[in-house]
Protein backbone atom coordinates (compact mmCIF):
# COMPACT_ATOMS: atom_id res chain seq x y z
CA UNK A 1 0.00 0.00 0.00
CA UNK A 2 2.43 2.78 1.13
CA UNK A 3 4.61 1.63 -1.97
CA UNK A 4 1.82 2.42 -4.43
CA UNK A 5 0.76 5.47 -2.48
CA UNK A 6 4.87 6.65 -3.18
CA UNK A 7 4.21 6.00 -6.60
CA UNK A 8 1.32 7.26 -7.15
CA UNK A 9 2.57 10.91 -5.73
CA UNK A 10 5.98 10.62 -6.70
CA UNK A 11 5.13 13.29 -10.04
CA UNK A 12 4.78 15.63 -6.85
CA UNK A 13 7.09 15.58 -4.93
CA UNK A 14 10.23 14.67 -7.95
CA UNK A 15 9.27 18.33 -8.67
CA UNK A 16 12.38 20.55 -6.23
CA UNK A 17 9.61 23.63 -5.56
CA UNK A 18 7.42 20.90 -3.85
CA UNK A 19 8.72 20.87 -0.03
CA UNK A 20 6.74 18.64 1.34
CA UNK A 21 4.12 16.11 0.57
CA UNK A 22 1.66 13.89 3.54
CA UNK A 23 -1.83 12.13 3.35
CA UNK A 24 -3.76 13.12 6.15
CA UNK A 25 -6.59 10.72 8.03
CA UNK A 26 -9.55 12.45 9.34
CA UNK A 27 -8.19 11.68 12.80
CA UNK A 28 -5.40 14.12 12.06
CA UNK A 29 -2.47 11.02 11.97
CA UNK A 30 -0.21 11.30 8.68
CA UNK A 31 -0.46 7.87 6.93
CA UNK A 32 2.75 9.05 4.50
CA UNK A 33 4.89 11.74 4.44
CA UNK A 34 7.91 12.75 2.01
CA UNK A 35 9.82 15.96 2.88
CA UNK A 36 12.04 17.18 0.09
CA UNK A 37 13.82 19.84 1.64
CA UNK A 38 15.81 20.49 5.08
CA UNK A 39 13.79 19.93 8.07
CA UNK A 40 14.45 22.72 9.64
CA UNK A 41 13.47 25.02 6.68
CA UNK A 42 9.61 23.72 6.90
CA UNK A 43 10.35 23.18 10.85
CA UNK A 44 7.46 26.27 11.82
CA UNK A 45 4.64 24.80 8.87
CA UNK A 46 4.76 21.77 9.96
CA UNK A 47 3.98 22.51 13.45
CA UNK A 48 1.44 24.98 12.49
CA UNK A 49 0.05 22.13 10.29
CA UNK A 50 0.31 19.69 13.15
CA UNK A 51 -1.37 21.97 15.37
CA UNK A 52 -4.16 22.77 12.83
CA UNK A 53 -4.76 19.34 11.51
CA UNK A 54 -7.19 18.43 12.96
CA UNK A 55 -9.72 21.23 13.03
CA UNK A 56 -8.46 22.21 9.01
CA UNK A 57 -9.83 18.53 8.23
CA UNK A 58 -13.08 18.81 10.21
CA UNK A 59 -13.92 22.28 8.12
CA UNK A 60 -12.95 20.87 4.64
CA UNK A 61 -15.26 17.57 5.08
CA UNK A 62 -17.94 18.92 6.89
CA UNK A 63 -17.72 22.39 4.26
CA UNK A 64 -17.31 19.87 1.38
CA UNK A 65 -14.34 22.10 0.64
CA UNK A 66 -12.67 21.14 -2.85
CA UNK A 67 -9.59 22.42 -1.29
CA UNK A 68 -7.71 24.61 0.97
CA UNK A 69 -5.28 26.82 0.88
CA UNK A 70 -2.60 28.71 3.33
CA UNK A 71 0.27 31.16 2.46
CA UNK A 72 2.96 31.72 4.78
CA UNK A 73 5.90 34.38 3.93
CA UNK A 74 7.21 31.42 1.02
CA UNK A 75 5.58 28.55 1.65
CA UNK A 76 1.92 27.86 0.22
CA UNK A 77 0.10 24.64 2.08
CA UNK A 78 -2.73 23.32 -0.35
CA UNK A 79 -5.02 20.34 1.00
CA UNK A 80 -7.26 18.64 -1.50
CA UNK A 81 -9.64 15.77 0.17
CA UNK A 82 -8.78 12.64 -1.51
CA UNK A 83 -11.64 10.77 -0.31
CA UNK A 84 -14.29 10.68 2.54
CA UNK A 85 -11.27 10.51 5.12
CA UNK A 86 -8.00 11.10 3.38
CA UNK A 87 -6.89 14.61 2.67
CA UNK A 88 -3.74 15.53 0.65
CA UNK A 89 -1.45 17.92 1.65
CA UNK A 90 1.15 19.66 -0.75
CA UNK A 91 3.99 22.29 0.65
CA UNK A 92 5.28 24.04 -2.05
CA UNK A 93 8.11 27.06 -2.43
CA UNK A 94 6.83 30.51 -4.31
CA UNK A 95 8.45 29.56 -7.38
CA UNK A 96 6.27 26.27 -7.79
CA UNK A 97 4.09 26.31 -11.26
CA UNK A 98 0.47 25.59 -9.72
CA UNK A 99 -0.71 24.97 -12.92
CA UNK A 100 1.75 21.74 -13.07
CA UNK A 101 0.93 21.39 -9.63
CA UNK A 102 -3.16 20.95 -9.84
CA UNK A 103 -2.85 18.80 -13.06
CA UNK A 104 -0.37 16.05 -11.31
CA UNK A 105 -2.54 16.49 -8.43
CA UNK A 106 -5.97 16.08 -9.84
CA UNK A 107 -4.05 13.01 -11.63
CA UNK A 108 -2.94 11.45 -8.34
CA UNK A 109 -6.04 11.91 -6.44
CA UNK A 110 -7.69 10.16 -9.14
CA UNK A 111 -5.54 6.97 -8.60
CA UNK A 112 -5.08 7.48 -4.92
CA UNK A 113 -8.87 7.51 -4.54
CA UNK A 114 -8.73 3.78 -6.39
CA UNK A 115 -6.66 2.31 -3.87
CA UNK A 116 -7.90 3.87 -0.91
CA UNK A 117 -11.61 2.79 -1.01
CA UNK B 1 15.70 -13.95 21.04
CA UNK B 2 11.95 -13.18 19.77
CA UNK B 3 8.55 -14.59 20.01
CA UNK B 4 6.44 -14.44 16.40
CA UNK B 5 3.34 -12.15 17.59
CA UNK B 6 1.17 -14.50 15.05
CA UNK B 7 -0.38 -11.21 13.55
CA UNK B 8 -0.14 -11.13 9.99
CA UNK B 9 2.40 -8.73 9.04
CA UNK B 10 3.47 -7.55 12.02
CA UNK B 11 6.78 -9.18 12.98
CA UNK B 12 7.95 -7.27 9.62
CA UNK B 13 7.28 -3.81 11.48
CA UNK B 14 8.52 -5.19 14.72
CA UNK B 15 12.09 -6.41 13.50
CA UNK B 16 10.90 -10.45 13.83
CA UNK B 17 8.63 -10.33 16.80
CA UNK B 18 8.48 -9.69 20.16
CA UNK B 19 11.12 -10.12 22.58
CA UNK B 20 11.08 -12.86 24.21
CA UNK B 21 10.22 -12.75 28.03
CA UNK B 22 8.75 -9.09 27.18
CA UNK B 23 5.71 -7.62 28.36
CA UNK B 24 3.67 -5.92 24.86
CA UNK B 25 0.59 -3.77 25.91
CA UNK B 26 -1.87 -3.26 23.20
CA UNK B 27 -3.57 -0.03 22.91
CA UNK B 28 -7.22 0.60 21.41
CA UNK B 29 -10.28 1.54 22.02
CA UNK B 30 -13.77 -0.09 21.20
CA UNK B 31 -13.84 -2.11 18.44
CA UNK B 32 -10.17 -2.22 16.96
CA UNK B 33 -9.84 -5.68 17.69
CA UNK B 34 -7.36 -6.28 21.05
CA UNK B 35 -8.97 -9.25 22.06
CA UNK B 36 -8.38 -10.90 18.34
CA UNK B 37 -5.31 -9.53 18.74
CA UNK B 38 -4.84 -11.09 22.19
CA UNK B 39 -6.10 -14.62 20.61
CA UNK B 40 -4.20 -14.62 17.63
CA UNK B 41 -0.78 -13.90 19.60
CA UNK B 42 -2.30 -17.06 21.98
CA UNK B 43 -3.08 -19.23 19.12
CA UNK B 44 0.72 -18.92 16.91
CA UNK B 45 1.77 -20.04 20.65
CA UNK B 46 -0.54 -22.66 20.72
CA UNK B 47 0.42 -24.13 17.25
CA UNK B 48 4.46 -24.21 18.06
CA UNK B 49 3.61 -26.30 21.36
CA UNK B 50 3.48 -23.69 23.75
CA UNK B 51 0.97 -22.83 26.76
CA UNK B 52 -1.31 -20.24 26.60
CA UNK B 53 -3.11 -18.49 29.51
CA UNK B 54 -6.16 -15.93 28.95
CA UNK B 55 -6.97 -13.73 31.95
CA UNK B 56 -10.42 -11.74 31.71
CA UNK B 57 -12.01 -9.74 34.05
CA UNK B 58 -15.08 -9.10 31.31
CA UNK B 59 -15.50 -13.17 29.93
CA UNK B 60 -15.63 -16.01 31.24
CA UNK B 61 -14.25 -19.00 29.25
CA UNK B 62 -16.94 -20.12 27.18
CA UNK B 63 -17.61 -16.05 25.86
CA UNK B 64 -13.68 -16.24 25.48
CA UNK B 65 -13.65 -19.37 23.08
CA UNK B 66 -16.87 -18.02 21.38
CA UNK B 67 -15.06 -14.86 20.24
CA UNK B 68 -12.60 -17.34 18.90
CA UNK B 69 -15.03 -19.53 17.23
CA UNK B 70 -16.76 -16.26 15.04
CA UNK B 71 -13.21 -15.73 14.12
CA UNK B 72 -12.89 -19.49 12.59
CA UNK B 73 -10.59 -20.50 15.37
CA UNK B 74 -12.43 -23.71 16.45
CA UNK B 75 -9.33 -25.66 17.59
CA UNK B 76 -8.88 -22.93 20.43
CA UNK B 77 -12.14 -25.42 22.06
CA UNK B 78 -9.84 -28.15 21.78
CA UNK B 79 -6.45 -26.86 23.51
CA UNK B 80 -8.64 -25.46 26.21
CA UNK B 81 -9.86 -29.32 26.52
CA UNK B 82 -6.45 -30.40 26.48
CA UNK B 83 -5.35 -28.14 29.16
CA UNK B 84 -2.80 -26.33 26.58
CA UNK B 85 -5.30 -23.58 26.74
CA UNK B 86 -6.22 -22.07 30.45
CA UNK B 87 -8.81 -19.24 30.06
CA UNK B 88 -9.92 -17.69 33.82
CA UNK B 89 -11.61 -14.25 34.33
CA UNK B 90 -11.21 -12.65 37.07
CA UNK B 91 -12.92 -10.15 39.32
CA UNK B 92 -11.14 -7.23 39.41
CA UNK B 93 -12.63 -6.32 43.26
CA UNK B 94 -11.67 -9.56 44.66
CA UNK B 95 -8.18 -9.17 43.68
CA UNK B 96 -6.00 -6.78 45.60
CA UNK B 97 -5.24 -5.47 42.92
CA UNK B 98 -2.26 -6.83 40.85
CA UNK B 99 -0.50 -8.27 43.82
CA UNK B 100 -0.56 -12.63 44.54
CA UNK B 101 -3.89 -13.56 43.70
CA UNK B 102 -3.35 -12.90 39.92
CA UNK B 103 0.62 -13.48 39.82
CA UNK B 104 0.06 -16.83 42.00
CA UNK B 105 -2.36 -17.64 39.25
CA UNK B 106 -0.16 -17.45 36.28
CA UNK B 107 2.98 -19.05 37.90
CA UNK B 108 0.86 -21.94 38.78
CA UNK B 109 -0.13 -21.84 34.86
CA UNK B 110 3.55 -21.91 33.32
CA UNK B 111 4.66 -24.57 31.75
CA UNK B 112 7.21 -24.68 29.64
CA UNK B 113 7.58 -21.90 26.68
CA UNK B 114 3.82 -19.91 28.14
CA UNK B 115 2.36 -16.86 26.19
CA UNK B 116 0.22 -15.05 28.85
CA UNK B 117 -2.81 -12.44 27.47
CA UNK B 118 -4.60 -10.18 29.89
CA UNK B 119 -7.18 -8.80 27.96
CA UNK B 120 -7.86 -5.61 29.01
CA UNK B 121 -5.60 -4.55 31.73
CA UNK B 122 -8.24 -1.54 32.50
CA UNK B 123 -10.67 -2.78 34.90
CA UNK B 124 -8.09 -3.80 37.47
CA UNK B 125 -6.06 -0.42 37.08
CA UNK B 126 -9.40 1.90 35.89
CA UNK B 127 -9.81 3.82 39.84
CA UNK B 128 -6.14 3.79 40.48
CA UNK B 129 -3.76 6.51 40.66
CA UNK B 130 -0.16 7.15 39.65
CA UNK B 131 0.97 5.96 43.61
CA UNK B 132 0.33 2.41 41.37
CA UNK B 133 3.33 2.65 39.19
CA UNK B 134 5.51 0.92 41.55
CA UNK B 135 3.29 -2.06 41.55
CA UNK B 136 2.71 -2.35 38.21
CA UNK B 137 6.54 -1.98 37.60
CA UNK B 138 6.82 -5.19 40.14
CA UNK B 139 3.89 -7.36 38.47
CA UNK B 140 5.41 -6.86 34.86
CA UNK B 141 8.90 -7.44 35.91
CA UNK B 142 7.46 -10.90 37.53
CA UNK B 143 5.73 -11.59 34.59
CA UNK B 144 8.90 -11.23 32.32
CA UNK B 145 10.67 -13.88 34.49
CA UNK B 146 8.07 -16.04 33.68
CA UNK B 147 6.51 -15.44 30.03
CA UNK B 148 6.30 -13.53 27.13
CA UNK B 149 2.76 -11.58 27.78
CA UNK B 150 0.37 -9.54 25.91
CA UNK B 151 -1.79 -6.76 28.21
CA UNK B 152 -4.76 -4.93 26.51
CA UNK B 153 -5.54 -1.49 27.33
CA UNK B 154 -8.72 0.33 26.88
CA UNK B 155 -8.47 3.75 25.03
CA UNK B 156 -10.94 6.38 26.35
CA UNK B 157 -13.22 7.35 23.87
CA UNK B 158 -11.94 10.68 24.30
CA UNK B 159 -8.46 9.77 23.43
CA UNK B 160 -7.15 11.19 26.95
CA UNK B 161 -4.02 8.69 26.97
CA UNK B 162 -2.54 11.11 30.26
CA UNK B 163 -5.04 9.02 32.85
CA UNK B 164 -2.80 7.07 34.73
CA UNK B 165 -4.70 3.97 34.25
CA UNK B 166 -3.01 4.25 30.83
CA UNK B 167 -0.51 6.32 30.78
CA UNK B 168 1.35 4.11 33.52
CA UNK B 169 1.65 0.72 31.71
CA UNK B 170 1.88 2.31 28.85
CA UNK B 171 5.78 3.80 30.12
CA UNK B 172 6.16 0.54 31.92
CA UNK B 173 5.50 -1.84 28.75
CA UNK B 174 8.28 -2.80 26.58
CA UNK B 175 6.43 -2.74 23.41
CA UNK B 176 3.31 -0.47 23.08
CA UNK B 177 1.16 -0.71 19.71
CA UNK B 178 -1.84 1.34 19.15
CA UNK B 179 -4.56 0.34 17.40
CA UNK B 180 -7.09 2.12 16.14
CA UNK B 181 -10.16 2.23 14.44
CA UNK B 182 -11.82 5.37 12.84
CA UNK B 183 -15.04 4.22 11.71
CA UNK B 184 -15.56 5.47 8.59
CA UNK B 185 -14.66 2.86 6.07
CA UNK B 186 -11.83 2.33 3.55
CA UNK B 187 -7.87 1.66 3.34
CA UNK B 188 -7.09 3.50 6.52
CA UNK B 189 -10.25 2.77 8.54
CA UNK B 190 -8.30 0.17 10.91
CA UNK B 191 -4.48 1.56 11.33
CA UNK B 192 -1.70 -0.17 13.56
CA UNK B 193 0.84 1.75 14.79
CA UNK B 194 4.46 1.09 16.97
CA UNK B 195 4.64 3.39 18.97
CA UNK B 196 8.27 1.59 21.06
CA UNK B 197 9.83 -1.51 20.78
CA UNK B 198 11.91 -1.53 23.69
CA UNK B 199 15.52 -2.88 22.92
CA UNK B 200 14.77 -3.06 19.14
CA UNK B 201 14.32 -1.33 16.17
CA UNK B 202 10.45 -0.79 15.16
CA UNK B 203 8.88 0.53 11.74
CA UNK B 204 7.75 4.33 11.76
CA UNK B 205 4.34 5.10 11.03
CA UNK B 206 1.00 3.85 10.08
CA UNK B 207 0.05 0.86 8.62
CA UNK B 208 -3.51 -0.18 7.51
CA UNK B 209 -4.92 -3.65 8.81
CA UNK B 210 -7.82 -5.65 8.89
CA UNK B 211 -9.37 -8.38 10.46
CA UNK B 212 -9.83 -11.18 8.03
CA UNK B 213 -12.41 -14.15 8.93
CA UNK B 214 -10.46 -17.00 9.41
CA UNK B 215 -7.29 -15.11 9.79
CA UNK B 216 -7.63 -12.58 12.06
CA UNK B 217 -5.62 -9.43 11.87
CA UNK B 218 -3.70 -8.67 8.88
CA UNK B 219 -1.51 -5.63 8.32
CA UNK B 220 -0.19 -4.68 5.27
CA UNK B 221 3.02 -4.06 5.66
CA UNK B 222 4.59 -6.36 2.45
CA UNK B 223 6.22 -3.19 1.13
CA UNK B 224 7.96 -1.54 3.65
CA UNK B 225 9.99 -4.24 4.64
CA UNK B 226 10.86 -4.32 0.96
CA UNK B 227 12.68 -1.03 1.62
CA UNK B 228 15.24 -1.36 4.07
CA UNK B 229 16.86 -4.34 2.86
CA UNK B 230 20.91 -4.82 4.18
CA UNK B 231 23.44 -2.73 2.73
CA UNK B 232 27.04 -4.23 1.98
CA UNK B 233 29.55 -1.61 3.43
CA UNK B 234 32.50 -3.38 1.73
CA UNK B 235 31.11 -2.53 -1.48
CA UNK B 236 29.57 0.84 -0.69
CA UNK B 237 33.23 1.75 1.04
CA UNK B 238 35.10 0.13 -2.53
CA UNK B 239 32.34 2.56 -4.62
CA UNK B 240 33.71 5.78 -2.17
CA UNK B 241 36.95 4.66 -2.80
CA UNK B 242 37.56 4.32 0.80
CA UNK B 243 40.95 4.36 2.23
CA UNK B 244 39.67 1.44 4.71
CA UNK B 245 42.98 1.87 6.88
CA UNK B 246 41.81 5.26 7.60
CA UNK B 247 38.46 3.59 9.25
CA UNK B 248 39.27 2.12 13.05
CA UNK B 249 37.65 -1.03 14.51
CA UNK B 250 35.26 0.92 16.20
CA UNK B 251 34.42 3.09 13.49
CA UNK B 252 34.01 0.23 11.02
CA UNK B 253 31.71 -2.08 13.31
CA UNK B 254 29.14 0.94 13.79
CA UNK B 255 28.82 1.36 10.27
CA UNK B 256 28.20 -2.76 9.61
CA UNK B 257 25.55 -2.29 12.31
CA UNK B 258 24.17 0.80 10.57
CA UNK B 259 24.42 -1.08 7.10
CA UNK B 260 22.73 -4.19 8.47
CA UNK B 261 19.95 -1.94 10.18
CA UNK B 262 16.23 -0.72 9.16
CA UNK B 263 17.26 2.35 8.32
CA UNK B 264 16.14 3.93 5.54
CA UNK B 265 18.39 5.76 3.31
CA UNK B 266 21.36 3.85 4.64
CA UNK B 267 23.50 4.81 1.67
CA UNK B 268 23.64 8.58 1.79
CA UNK B 269 23.62 8.60 5.73
CA UNK B 270 26.93 6.25 5.67
CA UNK B 271 28.76 8.84 3.24
CA UNK B 272 27.45 11.70 5.02
CA UNK B 273 29.05 9.95 8.41
CA UNK B 274 31.84 9.16 6.46
CA UNK B 275 32.23 12.60 5.24
CA UNK B 276 31.69 14.37 8.35
CA UNK B 277 34.35 11.89 9.94
CA UNK B 278 36.77 13.33 7.13
CA UNK B 279 37.41 9.99 5.85
CA UNK B 280 36.52 10.82 2.24
CA UNK B 281 35.49 14.40 0.88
Amino acid sequence: MMLKISQILEPIYSDPNVKMVALYKIDGEPVFIKVNAPKAELMSTLYWLEEQIKDLLHYIFNKNLDEASFKFSNIRVIMYPVSRTIVLSVMVSEDASLYKLEIDIATACKELEEILK
Amino acid sequence: MRVKTGIFGLDELLGSGFIKNSVNIVLGSTGTGKTIFALQFLLKGLEEGEKGVFISFDMDEHSVIGIAESIGWSEMKDYAKEGLLTVRKFYAEDISYITHDLLTFINSEIMGDTRVAIDSFTPLIVSLGYEVRNDINWFFSKLREVCTSVITLEEPLDGNLSLPCVSVPLFLGDTVIHLKNIGYGEAFNRTIRVIKHRGSWHAEGVFPYRIIDGFGIYVESADYAKQYEELDLGTLLNELKVDKEKISENVRRRLERLAKSKISDKKSLITEILRYMRIIE
